[in-house]
């Protein structure tokens, strides 16, 4: 009875930590193989332009109260022209799918493209 | 005695046979590429504790080549093969060890199968975007891993004791 009980647990806390590692890896592994490779610049959900993340440089957008740095693969905010100015402060985006928001001028910088996942059957 | 051994060996790997072409008849279980249940394992793992290493490494890996043969292709055929034996590999270690149940045992079969077949398809496709596939596996194998382990549970509790005695000649 005893012998079982201690199995159980043993059992269970194999399996957590397998999924803990599984969650991390889920963190670990989502950034790293999604590089963006170029920003959409939305304005309430419309597209409004394009950069390629491979071209740097500072770009204005949204007729000169927004302004986008692009370096080295990565995109940030650098001028807004709103009070709070949120969107500076989130810094640098990448990967896939991340985006800047910028809601008083109701601007999404939004990081797109990348590397397209292989289809294959197993 | 050996007869009723060859007899269990063949049932056993009929069995598994079968659960593998249940398996492949239903679609929602392939939505994405190498999540599966894995019913087949079921056998596996009873072959495991009521048998013993040798012979549940044999049914599994004829049970990969002849479904593979009957359902899949001869890329799915390598893939499968090395998640098989790295699994019932994985499997055999962690029952010696004599700390874990069939639970964990059966989880970490499943992941290890799921890893062989990922570290397959990145040797043979090259591909970066396969390390995204990784945790997905991890996490897909711990729960098709635990169903089919509790089942195995119930399984030996029900019909696999006074088995035991085949694999080492005890009892």
């Amino acid at each position: 009875m005893n012998r079982k009980h201690t199995t159980l647990v043993r059992d269970t806390l194999l399996i957590i930590t397998l999924l803990l590692i599984g969650i991390i890896l889920l963190f670990v592994l989502r950034g790293r193989s999604n590089e963006g490779s170029y920003v959409i610049i939305m304005y309430q959900n419309e597209e409004k332009a394009r950069f390629s993340l491979a071209s740097d440089g500072i770009y204005n957008i949204n007729n000169g109260k927004n302004r986008i740095e692009i370096l080295g693969g990565k995109v940030r905010m650098t001028y807004a022209d709103c009070p709070d100015e949120l969107c500076i402060r989130q810094g640098w985006i990448e990967y896939d799918g991340q985006s800047i928001i910028c809601l008083p001028n109701k601007i999404t910088v939004m990081v797109s493209g990348g590397d397209s996942l292989v289809d294959f059957v197993l | 005695m050996k007869t009723r051994k060859v007899a269990r060996i063949g049932m056993l790997m009929a069995l598994a046979m079968i659960l593998s072409y249940v398996e492949s008849l239903f679609p929602a279980f392939v939505t994405i590429p190498g999540v599966r249940i894995g019913l087949a394992n079921l056998a596996v793992i009873f072959a495991l504790y009521t048998l013993g290493f040798g012979e549940a490494f044999a049914i599994s890996l004829l049970r990969v080549v002849l479904s593979s043969l009957l359902f899949g292709t001869v890329l799915s055929l390598a893939y499968s093969a090395a998640g098989a034996v790295l699994s019932i590999i994985v499997m055999s270690l962690l029952k010696r060890t004599r700390l874990f149940g069939v639970a964990a045992v059966s989880v970490c079969g499943a992941v290890s199968h799921n890893l062989g077949q990922i570290g397959v398809a990145c040797l043979i496709l090259n591909a970066k975007g396969l390390l995204y596939y990784i945790p997905v596996l991890v996490i897909s194998g711990i729960a098709s891993g635990l169903i089919i382990g509790l089942t195995a549970s119930v399984l030996l509790n029900r019909i696999g004791s006074g088995q035991e005695g085949i694999e080492d000649g005890r009892q």
